[in-house]
């Protein structure tokens, strides 16, 4: 099956995609439901997740799935306008979501910086045994994504970021 | 992003008006919490009724918004919508907060 057209932007058109071009993808199959390449803002993160929501509204699935999809989503898209790309220069960030039955996969490539430690997070809560002062006020994020996903690979490539967010549209319908 | 602040009684309820509370207006959420209760009485509620998608941002400006609070304040919520309410169980922050099923339950005498 060949890959999916997805058009690049130029800072990606480099020597990492003729790498992993060579190798056969281990990527998601599935129909496609929703594909597209937004500049990573917070503007137009929030204009991705409208129309995300739209297209997985048209196939069917339930208010409630699809509220914790696009609470996943979020989080993936907002990590990578934060930290991948914090800076002036906003990159861009290719998404692809499919389903092949109860799995609905996102696939997000950006070529931002690569995640600390080159790894995706552990899963940790965050102690709320605290004083109020201390109480957190961010690293929610990651936590959300493993609590609602069912699987998640990241792997770096040449100067690309490519995260994979598995979720079972069987378990979120509960 | 729109919030409106009212009296009621000696509580302070600020409704927020926008839909969302996420990444793009959390910044601003903080700031306009912060002015609203420069001069709050001893307890303010959130009113979220009209707010359907709080993500881990919107989330972090809600702490914050508490957290802005002098010690002998406190920030109460009411009125979480079902996606708003199942961030504040998944991270448990429902812990944190007193949380009403709607701010007529927020504003009811406390049972005795």
């Amino acid at each position: 099956m060949p890959r999916s057209p997805l058009p690049r932007s130029d800072a990606s058109a480099g020597a990492g995609n003729a790498a992993s071009d060579a190798t056969p993808e281990r990527g998601p199959q599935g129909a496609p439901i929703y594909t597209q390449i937004l500049p990573a803002t917070p503007d137009c993160v929030r204009g991705t997740l409208a129309k995300v929501v739209g297209a997985l509204r048209a196939i069917g699935l339930t208010r409630h799935a699809t509220e914790l999809i696009e609470l996943v989503l979020a989080e993936a898209l907002n990590n990578i306008v934060e930290h991948a790309y914090a800076g002036p220069e906003a990159g861009e960030i290719s998404l692809a979501i499919l389903r092949d039955g109860p799995r609905l996969s996102l696939t997000l490539c950006d070529q931002g910086k690569p995640l600390p430690g080159g790894t995706l997070p552990p899963p940790r809560t965050a102690r709320l045994d605290v004083t109020r002062s201390e109480l957190p006020e961010g690293g929610f994020g990651w936590f959300l994504i493993h609590s609602l996903a069912h699987r998640l690979d990241h792997r770096r490539s040449g100067n690309d970021n490519h995260l994979l967010i598995e979720l079972d549209l069987d378990t979120l319908e509960c | 992003m729109t919030l409106t602040s009212r009296i009621v009684g000696t509580v302070q309820v600020i409704l927020v008006e926008d839909a969302r509370i996420d990444a793009s207006v959390a910044i601003r959420f903080k700031d306009s919490m912060r002015a609203l209760t420069a001069v709050a009485p001893a307890r303010v509620i959130l009113d979220l009724h009209k707010v359907e998608f709080v993500d881990s941002s919107g989330l972090g400006a809600i702490v914050a918004a508490m957290k802005q609070l002098e010690a002998d304040q406190k920030l109460d919520l009411a009125g979480l919508t079902p996606g708003v309410d199942k961030v504040f169980r998944l991270t448990r922050m429902d812990s944190i907060f007193a949380i009403y099923r709607d701010l007529d339950a927020a504003l009811a005498p406390p049972e005795v």
